[in-house]
C-alpha cells in the first residue's frame, strides 16, 4: 500500500510536471502590470484605466499593443518586465498616421511617461524587451512577461 | 490494486500523447493551406499584435462624462436571457448583460442589478466560463449594491476577468461575441440618452469618437473571421462600420509640443455632429441592437 502511494505521487508529480506550460504562464502574467514591479508614482489624483494589459511575449522580438486613448485625459504609461529583462525599449505612435509620438530612446529606456492628450486617438505602443543581459544563444524561444500600467485623469483646466 | 499501477501512467501517457497529437495537426493544416497564409500569420503570432478594448464601463462613462440620467426600461430585460439557446446568442447577449449591469450601476435605485448578474453568471456559464463569480463575489456585489463606484469596479473587473479566461483557453472566438455585444449595447443606450440633440451635442461627439475602439476591434475580429459565429457577427457589423466610416470629421494636425516640461499630443480627428448624420448613426444602432437580442439571431 505504502509503495503504491509513493508510485501515485511519483506519477501525479510527472504528470503536473509536463502539463503544457502555457496556461499556467499565462495566468501568472494576468496581473503583472498591477504587481509592485509596474508601480506609478501617483499622487492619487490618477486612476487605473482599464486598458492596462500584461502578456507573455518573447524577448529581443517587438510586438504591439493597440489601445485607444481619450482625448482631453493626462495620461502616465510604464512599461515594466521582470528582473533581467530590460532594459524595455517602446514607442507611442499614431495608429493612423503612424507618427512616432514617444520614443523612449531618447529618455535612455526610462520606464514610464507622462503627458496630456488633447483629441481621442488610437495608438499603437510598440514594446520590444531588451534584455541585455541575456546572451543571444540563449534568447532563442525565451519569453518574459511584460506589463502595461496605464494611469489617467481628466485634464485640469487651464485659466480663468 | 494490480490494474490501478497500470491504469494511471496509461491515462497519462494517454493525456499527453492527445496533447501533441493536437500540436503536430496544427502544424499539419499550417502547411495545408497555404492560400489562407496571411490569417495564419496573424493569429500564430497573435502576442506581436495585442488588442485591448475598454470595458463597458469605460465606454459609457467617456460618453455620458458627469450627469446620466438613468431609463430602465432601455435595458434587455434580463428575463430574455433564457431564450437564447446557441452558443452565439449566448455569448452576444452575455456583452449585452455586462453593458447593461455597467449602465443600470449609474443608478440610485439599485433595484434589478442583482438579477442582471445572475443572467450574466448564468450565460458565461453557458459559454463554459467558469469561476467569474464564487459566491463571495457574489456576497461582496450584494453588500456594494448601494455604491456606484464599486459596482462600476465590478463590472469592469469582470469583463477583463472574462477577457483573460478566454484569453488563456485560447477562445478569443467568443470573447469576439461577448465584446460585439458589450460595444453595441454600450453605444444603444447612449443613443438611447439623447432627446433632444441640441443639449446633447458633446455627448455626440463622445458617442462619434467611439470609432476608434470600434475600428480596434473590427480589427481584431477580423483575425478569428475563420470562426463561422464571428463571421455571422462581422457580416452584421458591417453597417456600423460603414455608419462609423461615414461620419464627417475634421483634421487638425497633429503635434507633440513640449509646455513648461510636459509634454502634451495635440491635434487629431473632430468628429462633426449634425442633427441629420446622429438621426442616421442612431436609427443604425437601434437596428444592430435589436437584431442581436433577438433570440432566434
Amino acid at each position: 500500500m505504502k509503495n503504491y502511494n509513493i508510485f501515485l505521487v511519483f506519477t501525479l508529480f510527472v504528470f503536473i510536471a509536463l502539463l503544457p506550460v502555457k496556461h499556467v504562464n499565462a495566468q501568472y502574467c494576468d496581473r503583472f502590470h498591477e504587481t509592485s514591479a509596474c508601480r506609478l508614482s501617483n499622487d492619487g489624483s490618477f486612476k487605473p484605466y482599464g486598458q492596462s494589459k500584461s502578456a507573455m511575449v518573447e524577448i529581443k522580438k517587438t510586438f504591439e499593443y493597440k489601445l485607444v486613448l481619450y482625448g482631453e485625459k493626462d495620461f502616465k504609461i510604464g512599461i515594466c518586465t521582470e528582473d533581467g529583462f530590460g532594459p524595455v525599449h517602446f514607442k507611442i505612435i499614431n495608429a493612423r498616421s503612424k507618427e512616432v509620438l514617444y520614443d523612449n530612446i531618447i529618455d535612455d529606456y526610462i520606464e514610464s511617461v507622462g503627458f496630456a492628450n488633447d483629441f481621442t486617438q488610437s495608438v499603437i505602443i510598440e514594446i520590444t524587451v531588451l534584455a541585455e543581459d541575456i546572451e543571444p544563444e540563449e534568447a532563442y524561444d525565451t519569453r518574459a512577461c511584460v506589463g502595461v500600467n496605464i494611469l489617467w485623469r481628466k485634464a485640469p483646466k487651464i485659466g480663468f | 490494486m494490480k490494474y490501478s499501477y497500470i491504469l494511471l501512467p496509461v491515462l497519462v501517457f494517454i493525456f499527453l500523447f492527445s496533447g501533441c497529437n493536437s500540436c503536430k495537426n496544427e502544424k499539419e493544416e499550417t502547411s495545408e493551406k497555404p492560400e489562407a497564409t496571411e490569417a495564419i500569420r496573424i493569429k500564430d503570432t497573435l502576442n506581436e499584435v495585442i488588442y485591448v478594448l475598454p470595458s463597458p464601463n469605460e465606454i459609457l462613462a467617456e460618453i455620458f462624462m458627469d450627469e446620466v440620467k438613468i431609463n430602465s426600461s432601455f435595458v434587455n430585460p434580463h428575463t430574455n436571457a433564457k431564450n437564447y439557446l446557441d452558443t452565439r446568442s449566448q455569448a452576444v447577449n452575455l456583452g449585452v448583460y455586462i453593458a447593461d449591469f455597467a449602465y443600470l450601476s449609474y443608478s440610485s435605485e439599485n433595484t434589478t442589478e442583482l438579477e442582471y448578474l445572475k443572467v450574466i453568471k448564468k450565460l458565461s456559464e453557458d459559454v463554459n466560463i467558469y469561476g467569474l463569480m464564487e459566491n463571495k463575489t457574489m456576497e461582496r456585489i450584494q453588500n456594494n449594491l448601494t455604491e456606484k463606484d464599486s459596482l462600476n469596479k465590478i463590472s469592469q473587473e469582470l469583463y477583463y476577468k472574462i477577457s483573460n479566461n478566454l484569453e488563456n483557453s485560447d477562445r478569443e472566438n467568443i470573447f469576439t461575441l461577448i465584446s460585439t455585444g458589450a460595444i453595441v449595447e454600450s453605444l444603444y443606450l447612449s443613443v438611447m440618452l439623447v432627446d433632444d440633440f441640441d443639449d446633447y451635442k458633446e455627448v455626440i461627439e463622445k458617442m462619434y469618437e467611439q470609432k476608434f475602439v470600434f475600428d480596434n476591434f473590427y480589427e481584431y475580429a477580423q483575425v478569428y473571421a475563420d470562426d463561422p459565429y464571428v463571421k455571422l457577427i462581422i457580416d452584421q457589423l458591417e453597417v456600423l462600420k460603414q455608419t462609423f466610416d461615414q461620419l464627417n470629421k475634421e483634421e487638425k494636425e497633429q503635434k507633440v509640443v513640449e509646455e513648461e516640461g510636459k509634454m502634451r499630443f495635440t491635434g487629431g480627428s473632430k468628429f462633426v455632429v449634425d442633427n441629420k448624420n446622429f438621426d442616421q448613426f442612431k436609427t443604425n444602432i437601434i437596428s444592430i441592437r435589436n437584431e442581436i437580442i433577438k433570440s432566434n439571431n
